[in-house]
């Protein structure tokens, strides 16, 4: 009696376990005749590789084996060519079969339209693709040749591992390639031919499989490897055939095993995570190995989360590549290709709308960086763009597409657990249901528990480990019922894997997770503190750590939506208790609170006495010079933006500058400042500030045909309370005009005076005269450089314009604001030497500029500097400002 | 005479004569400033198609001078290519951030600086600098 556990004897059982598939195969090739389908001969060249492997291994264990009749293949094993007319035109319909697939861009929400079936190839942005390397080495990954797919899968035998997080664009590239290999045979869509038109030919065939349906079809074939059997290569064949059965293409199937012999075609395999792990966790990796290995000649594309790094070490010879985010430049046409494509789609919008749209969203995007981060994704842009087109303005709604995006999370999660796969259409989604929600209710709390072990100073919460985290979520109801229902499934267990799929959870270490996702954990917390009964009391606690404002905002915002507004106002109130604004903590409760105010939008329910007491208390931070310039820049952002109604928009306010002499120019500057000389200039008043972003929408509103100045849609630009900028000298003067106009319809410009651009002795005496000591200064407010009296560079470093009247301290004699930094200003002269000058020029056609700005350095940063540009130019940093005096002779 | 005018900025006259003279072949006029502040004043009195810098000068150096150009609206807009005998990933993200996205290793070869020129003089817009 031998052993059981003796080596010899398993592999003996398994040899004969082999050549009985081996006689069943010939029962079934028997029974077939000559239109075996190709599975019989993958099973074939399976068992007898098996049998080979083990006689093998039992020679080298010294045990004698005979050979059996079945052991080796018998000649010209392949079935008959089929007739070639009849292939091509099968292949044709294969390829509009795939077309049809593949040509609509996978949806992640139906939009409040319902699907809306928008064609790939209108949204397509091309993706950048960094490679990896194996070796983990990280040599300066910044620089290595990133490129695109198509460029990169041109070459016939490529293998390339893609790699990216859900929703990065992977299964839409995916497609789009599908997409234009088929086009190229078939003719159209053009666009996506166009994208491999450089490709040698053949063009290869698309095969194109996702992980997760590879499984269902097996099942649904009957033909899913049981516990016994670990599955083989020719579970992608099968499931290739089943996919090809769908479409009555079954008569294609001997083609496509030649094309694959041949290394002609494209197998692209979508989302290999999703690999089921029964029986064993990587069998199906293994597999896909072995098939890649049987037809080694084709160009494999394979996308996975690279969830499980010890996955991918069956797939030998792939390159591995990382999907890149979107830089701003793509954001942007992600935006306008969304944007005209849902505008397009029965015609939801207008053309002409649609260009406005655009500029709003993509000026958004680019201009917060909560936004941007979430739209470095084409989920996320698709995302913006449907929320957009519904109405929802950002970053105000911003909540709205963190719920969407969690929801969509949760939603995939619902898919699983109804096991309810089967559905190759890929655009098809169902709408989200009470269940999602009540998936998301559960996750709040986890949220709130995470955002509570927020450290001072670390991005990431310490981990919780699987027993804390499990304790979380038995809390709800939800999991009993369904573990109760689904004959006791450790729903916790599975959740959380799913969470860790999807990139909601993260596992740190054995048996810790963290919540990585700021944004949603953010979101989510939120959720759970509106919800708090004690929520004024420890939402005003929280208020001191900015590590929690932003979840304060959205706690603040859901309680708008959910009628929770008395508890809001009792928050507010307790903000508002002190008004020390010494105290740097009393300062973040005020300017949370403005941000607070700001969530809730429609604030007429609120009443306005907090609103009140609000602005009065961020006015007198940004006019206080002891204040850190952080806050009063800030305070001013918040005045703006919650409408300041302490200043009057319709009437510029102005300085008076009386007539007389004064000194212009700076001997030791450049040759353009020269020479020092006195002057005589007549009595004109000067705008204080530079013309704000608020004063120019007046005239935007009254002239719907002016064009939009460059940056008027960019958040980091636009605040109400900003100097306009990106504006040309034309626009300028135009708004001098209007404003001329507008004034005297009003009667309050006395007859003989307009409104118009500052001369350059006009700005630069009320820049740098004290006429009380009838002395020039170098700067509004001195000799001596200071950066923090202005708007520069040198002070503030992030090179963007501040709100005006955040500098009270760098103020001229005259008492005009900004003349030294935060924008350029347009002045009304060509730029010409000085009279007397000893290098006379004349640049007839530019105008000067004057005052410097938010990009300027203490290098230049002096009254008497001089720029200038042709009247067509605009740059982000170049505002004006108006002079109300006697018109100027153009002659 | 050319409408293109290109300013080097070396403080090695030799470098200087190098490039002026493998420069003569894209028909510019070259005009060349031995240090920062004079190149600050070339560049405001010729505003120059394209401009080769140094970064490693006495005095004013090439950054000083990349900063006074990136914040003049009026040489905003100038390509320039950064000659750096430190190049690395800190110098070509500094250089990036400063607005010039052209970096050149020191030794150099003229033809790489002569496609370099030929490249950025025939694209019309720069990008705006973009802060970390």
């Amino acid at each position: 009696m031998h052993d059981e556990s003796e080596p010899t004897v398993a592999l003996q059982r398994l040899l004969d376990v082999h050549r009985r598939t081996i006689s069943f195969l010939e029962v079934q090739r028997a029974y077939f005749g000559a239109f075996a389908p190709p599975y019989i001969w993958h099973q074939f060249d399976e068992a007898r590789g098996e049998i080979s492997r083990i006689k093998s291994e039992l020679r080298a264990l010294g045990v004698q084996v005979q050979d059996a009749p079945g052991d080796i293949a018998p000649p010209n094993p392949h079935p008959t060519n089929p007739a070639a007319t009849d292939i091509d035109a099968l292949l044709l319909v294969y390829r509009r079969m795939l077309i049809d697939q593949v040509r609509y861009a996978p949806q992640f929400m139906p939009s409040a339209w319902g699907n809306l079936y928008l064609q790939l190839t209108e949204l397509y942005v091309e993706r950048t693709f960094i490679p990896l390397h194996a070796s983990g080495s990280n040599t300066s990954a910044l620089y290595q040749e990133a490129s695109s797919l198509f460029e990169l899968m041109s070459k016939p035998g490529t293998r390339i591992l893609l790699e990216g997080e859900a929703g990065s664009g992977k299964t839409t590239a995916l497609q789009m390639l599908a997409l234009a290999c088929a086009a190229r045979a078939t003719g159209e869509p053009a666009e996506a031919a166009n994208l491999v038109a450089a490709w040698p030919d053949p063009i290869p065939l698309p095969i194109f499989l996702k992980a997760r349906e590879i499984a269902t079809m097996l099942v649904s074939a009957g033909a899913a490897p049981d516990g016994m059997m670990q599955p083989g290569p020719s579970v992608f064949w099968s499931s290739i055939e089943r996919w090809l059965q769908f479409s009555d293409l079954d008569a294609l199937v001997p083609t496509i095993q030649q094309l694959l012999e041949r290394g002609e075609c494209l197998v692209m395999i979508d989302d290999l995570d999703d690999f089921p792990t029964e029986p064993q966790p990587h069998a199906y990796w293994i597999a896909l190995g072995r098939f890649i290995a049987r037809y080694p000649n084709n160009r494999y594309l394979l996308s996975w989360r690279a969830l499980d790094s010890n996955a991918a070490a069956s797939l030998i010879n792939f390159v591995r590549y990382r999907i890149a985010p979107f830089e701003q430049q793509q954001i942007d046409e992600a935006v306008s290709r969304w944007y005209t494509a849902i505008g397009d789609f029965a015609n939801l919008l207008l053309p002409e709308m649609v260009a406005e749209r655009v500029a709003q969203l993509q000026g958004a995007l680019n201009g917060d960086d909560r936004l941007l981060e979430v739209a470095r994704t084409p989920r996320g842009v698709s995302l913006y763009v449907l929320a957009h087109a519904e109405g929802y303005s950002f970053p105000a709604e911003r909540a709205i597409v963190l719920q969407r995006l969690a929801q969509g999370l949760m939603q995939g999660w619902e898919h699983m657990i109804s096991e309810d796969v089967t559905s190759r259409n890929l655009s098809v989604h169902t709408p989200i249901t009470g269940t999602t929600e009540r998936w998301l209710t559960m996750l709040e709390l986890l949220a709130l528990a995470f955002q509570e072990r927020l450290e001072p100073g670390n991005e990431q919460p310490s981990p919780l480990s699987y027993a804390e985290i499990k304790a979380y979520l038995s809390e709800s109801r939800s999991i009993a019922s369904f573990e109760r229902r689904r004959g006791g499934i450790d729903m916790i267990a599975e959740l959380i894997r799913w969470c860790c799929r999807c990139g909601l959870l993260a596992s740190v270490g054995t048996e810790s997770y963290t919540m990585p996702n700021r944004q949603l954990r953010e979101y989510l917390a939120a959720r759970a503190l509106v919800q708090l009964p004690d929520f004024p009391a420890r939402a005003s606690m929280l208020g001191s750590d900015p590590q929690w404002h932003e979840a304060l905002q959205m706690a603040v915002h859901g309680a708008k939506r959910g009628q929770r507004l008395s508890s809001t106002v009792k928050f507010l109130n307790i903000l508002l208790e002190s008004d020390d604004l010494k105290d740097e903590q009393v300062r973040v409760h005020v300017l949370l609170a403005a941000e607070c105010l700001l969530e809730i939008g429609d604030r007429g329910q609120l009443g306005l006495t907090i609103e009140a007491k609000v602005c009065q208390l961020l006015t007198q931070m940004r006019d206080d010079a002891e204040c850190p310039i952080a806050h009063r820049i800030q305070a001013g952002m918040l005045l703006g933006r919650l409408g300041d109604a302490l200043r009057e928009p319709e009437l510029p306010v102005v300085v008076h500058v009386p007539a007389g002499t004064f000194i212009l120019g700076y001997d030791q500057g450049f040759a353009d400042e020269t020479p020092r000389q006195e002057v005589y200039v007549p009595e004109f008043a000067i705008g204080m500030h530079p013309v704000t972003n608020r004063e120019y929408k007046l005239f935007l509103d009254e002239n719907r045909a002016v064009p939009r100045p460059h940056y008027w849609y960019d958040l980091r630009f636009n605040n109400p309370a900003c100097p306009v900028v990106g504006v040309t000298w034309h626009d300028a003067t135009n708004y001098c005009a209007w404003l001329t106009r507008r004034l005297t319809e009003m009667g309050k410009l006395a007859p003989g005076l307009v409104v118009r651009l500052p001369r350059e002795v006009e700005w630069e005496k009320a820049a740098s005269w004290d006429a009380q000591l009838q002395k020039q200064r170098r700067y509004p407010w001195g000799d001596e450089w200071d950066n923090t009296r202005a708007n520069t560079a040198d002070g503030r470093q992030n090179w963007y314009t501040a709100p005006i009247g955040c500098y009270p301290t760098g103020v001229s004699p005259y008492g005009a604001h900004d003349m030294i930094g935060n924008v350029w200003e347009w002045t009304i002269d060509q730029y010409r030497s000085y009279p007397n000058s000893s290098q006379p020029f004349d640049e007839a056609g530019r105008y000067t500029l004057r005052g410097s700005s938010c990009a300027a350095q203490p290098t230049h940063a002096r009254c008497t500097y001089r720029s200038r540009l042709p009247p067509t130019a605009w740059r982000y940093h170049l505002g004006f400002r108006v002079v109300i005096g006697p018109p100027i002779d153009e002659s | 005479m050319s409408s293109s005018t290109a300013l080097i900025v070396d403080d090695s006259p030799e470098i200087r004569r190098l490039l002026n003279r493998s420069l003569a072949s894209l028909d510019f006029t070259i005009i060349e400033a031995a240090n920062g502040e004079e190149a600050v004043r070339l560049a405001r009195e010729c505003c120059p198609t394209v401009v080769v810098l140094d970064l490693c000068m006495p005095s004013m150096d090439g950054w000083e001078v990349v900063r006074h150009m990136r914040s003049d609206p009026a040489l905003e807009e100038v390509p320039i290519i950064v000659i750096t005998a430190y190049y690395g990933s800190t110098t070509i993200q500094s250089a990036q951030r400063a607005g010039c996205q052209y970096v050149v290793a020191k030794p150099f070869e003229l033809r790489e600086i002569v496609r370099m020129i030929t490249m950025v003089t025939s694209r019309s817009n720069i990008q705006l600098p973009r802060y970390a």
